[in-house]
């Protein structure tokens, strides 16, 4: 008892002390993580509210339709699949545009299935292609038309490689283009709701106004079919 | 017989300068932690219940943005898709070729005597043109011309390769040359 008394000051802060280092570690140290944890999620929010309200604003801005005809213009340069109609197509405005004679157009078909896994990707370019090689004979006014029509969105994106070129005795040129079309199959997810919008360059903005403008390939058009003069409209003729 | 002492006081026994340290410093430090905790403990508590109310309603604009945005789909999705397949063209256009002013170059080799027959380019823009000469002047004419092509820089390491003379007198002649980058433009 004597002893007690003697030691009680020390022994009374000792029992505060331990207290204070229990209640530490139990309460107020949970606290202080929940405060920075609130801390560090208010800053992320904040983040998220200013990346949000940006990527609403460019959203509300946006033309809906005109992004809507862009985008049916922009699969006749660049579709999702090989689709060998606006192919031909194309080479049918080329060759109605420039003047220039298209005297053979030859294209592989390769896996005709549209989901087969087999397509040939060209190295170190984010499409898949479609070899082809087109002939055509004309001077060089109408060569010229044919090649700006080609790198002019007439129809579709098409790429040449190398050309081979002879002189008729008329004097007109005939020349063989070996090149490529492409296609790329349309993407299934857009990215998540607060990933930021794509940001187009200068260039890319100049392509979207050029495609634009582009006429859209009727591909299943037959109202020039009466104007044709040639072959039976019908069976019974 | 002795005098005998007896003394009734207890003399108080000496403490030791440890002992009388801790008895300072435990009590010292028990009183400087509580307050220390009382105020670290407040402090946390009153920071938490002000930030949940702040916390609470930036959550809910980020919802409600979320919301709008989720209405927009699906421009987003066209707006998406059209910027990638934009700048898909772009990369693929990038490396593309008009052969018309290499073309427009070659037909001007063709003078006096010098007739172009043929001509192709590689996928490293290596050119090749076939010329007829009709006599052994115009071929010297000829030579000079490209010379003075190289010099322009329009076509640049030029070679020949191969004259032959043909039955009929002519000179058939093949150069290779690389053109400058503004003739494929």
């Amino acid at each position: 008892m004597a002893l007690l008394r003697q030691y009680e000051i020390i022994i009374a802060s000792s029992v505060v002390l331990l207290l204070v280092l229990f209640l530490s570690v139990n309460i107020l140290l949970p606290n202080l993580n929940q405060a920075n944890q609130i801390l560090a999620q208010e800053k992320n929010l904040k983040n998220r509210v200013d990346l949000l309200t940006a990527k609403y604003k460019q959203l509300n801005s946006m033309d809906d339709q005109y992004f809507k005809d862009v985008f049916v213009k922009l699969n006749q340069v660049f579709p999702e699949s090989k689709d060998y109609v606006s192919l031909i197509g194309t080479f049918d405005i080329l060759e109605k545009q420039s003047g220039a004679s298209i005297e053979k157009t030859d294209f592989q078909l390769g896996a005709i299935s549209t989901t087969s896994s087999s397509f040939v990707k060209a190295a170190g370019v984010p499409a898949f292609v479609v070899p082809l090689n087109i002939e055509i004979v004309g001077n060089l006014e109408t060569v010229r038309k044919f090649l700006d029509a080609v790198g002019d969105f007439t129809g579709r994106l098409i790429v040449f490689d190398d050309m081979s070129m002879t002189i008729k005795p008329s004097g007109l040129l005939d020349i063989v283009f070996n090149g490529r079309a492409f296609f790329y199959p349309l993407p299934t997810t857009i990215g998540s709701i607060d990933s930021p919008l794509p940001k187009m360059e200068k260039s890319q903005e100049d392509i979207l106004s050029k495609v634009s403008t582009m006429p859209l390939i009727d591909s299943g058009s037959t109202k020039d079919f009466d104007k044709s003069n040639i072959g039976k409209k019908t069976l019974f003729e | 017989m002795e005098k005998r002492s007896v003394n009734l006081l207890i003399q108080k026994k000496g403490q030791s300068p440890l002992f009388v340290k801790l008895g300072i410093i435990f009590p010292l430090a028990a009183v400087i932690s509580l307050f220390l905790f009382t105020v670290f403990f407040v402090v946390s508590v009153v920071y938490i219940a002000n930030n949940n109310k702040a916390f609470g309603l930036l959550k809910s604009q980020v919802d409600n943005l979320e919301k709008q945005i989720s209405n927009k789909k699906s421009i987003e999705g066209i707006y998406t898709l059209t910027a990638n397949r934009v700048r898909t063209i772009d990369q693929l256009k990038s490396g593309s070729k008009n052969y018309t002013g290499l073309l427009s170059e070659i037909l001007k080799l063709q003078t006096n005597g010098i007739s172009v027959t043929g001509a192709s380019i590689d996928k490293k823009n290596a050119v090749n043109v076939s010329v007829v000469a009709s006599s052994a002047a115009t071929l010297d004419d000829f030579i000079s011309l490209l010379l003075t092509s190289d010099q322009s820089k329009l076509f640049n390491d030029i070679k020949g390769s191969g004259i032959v003379r043909d039955r009929s007198g002519k000179y058939l002649m093949s150069i290779s040359f690389k053109p400058s980058d503004r003739l494929l433009r």
